[in-house]
């Protein structure tokens, strides 16, 4: 099916995924969420907001290990905003990196 | 205005100068007519290496395009068709199918010329088997220099700026350049 369009928060979350995968030692990227949904209700968005996964995808993997960016990222979840709600905020995102 | 704007509308002014200097054929009474210009069958094959950035993202890859169309005296008119296969900074595989038309203009052994092709671009995701995708539209203004040619024959090097805006859901910029070696053909 074409085409789910290309947000920047999946793209970014993807590429710190993938960065993540390459640098941390038993990462298991299948459990991050980078996935923007909405219906239903209620709308998910990527467990990495664009600031989180810039800072990562800006970082070596040798800063990724030592700041323990790699364990925090790993506990990451996806956010879900529901329309009773007031809308999201960076605030609402975990606090990965640095 | 965005800068395909800017640069689909400088390629067409050089263009339009450069046709307008052109002699228009021979004014003094008696002299004879010019020759008609003929229209010639024509192919290219072109391979390259792209550079493309994507919020941000780095893309690198290798294309093959495919045209097939007409040179008409100093202008050619192609049908293009191309495959992108690269990679992100990171790893995530991305493929670029485009189609489209191109308008080229000979200005001895210089070419100006001006695609304008939809296209597909794919990125593979690394949480999921899936992958980000979307439809667009671009322009991919370029400059090639004929390195060698003979009887119809040409070998060519040429320089492109590739500017594409997807479209699906959130509208997405891609952007930049690519460099490729060619082999043309007319008959």
């Amino acid at each position: 099916m074409c085409c789910v369009g290309i947000r920047e928060d999946e793209l970014l979350c993807e590429e710190a995924a993938a960065h993540l995968s390459d640098c941390c030692p038993g990462f298991a990227v299948s459990s991050l969420s980078c996935s923007y949904n909405s219906g239903c209700g209620s709308t998910t968005y990527p467990a990495l907001s664009v600031q989180q996964s810039q800072c990562i995808n800006g970082e070596s993997c040798a800063a990724l290990v030592a700041g323990n960016v790699c364990q925090r990222a790993q506990q990451a979840h996806a956010v879900v905003e529901y329309e009773a709600s007031t809308g999201t905020g960076d605030e609402e995102f975990a606090q990965v990196c640095p | 205005m965005r800068p395909a704007g800017v640069l689909a509308v400088a390629v067409l002014l050089v263009s339009a100068r450069a046709a307008a200097d052109e002699p228009t054929g021979p004014t003094t009474p008696g002299a004879p007519a010019a020759a008609p210009v003929e229209n010639e069958f024509a192919l290219k094959v072109a391979l390259g290496g792209d550079y493309r950035s994507l919020y941000g993202v780095p893309i690198y890859g290798g294309d093959a395009h495919l045209s097939i169309g007409a040179e008409m005296g100093l202008y050619a008119v192609y049908g293009t068709a191309g495959l992108t296969l690269g990679r992100t900074e990171y790893g995530l595989g991305t493929t670029v199918i485009d189609l489209g038309c191109s308008v080229e203009r000979r200005i001895d052994r210089l070419t100006i010329g001006l695609p304008l092709r939809p296209s597909y671009l794919r990125i593979a995701r690394a949480t999921t088997s899936g992958a980000l995708d979307s439809l667009g539209i671009g322009i991919a203004p370029f400059v090639g220099f004929d390195l060698v040619s003979s009887e119809g024959h040409t070998l060519f090097l040429a320089a492109s700026l590739n500017l594409d805006e997807y479209l699906v859901g959130s509208s997405s910029f891609a952007w930049g350049p690519s460099l490729s070696i060619g082999y043309r053909e007319t008959e």
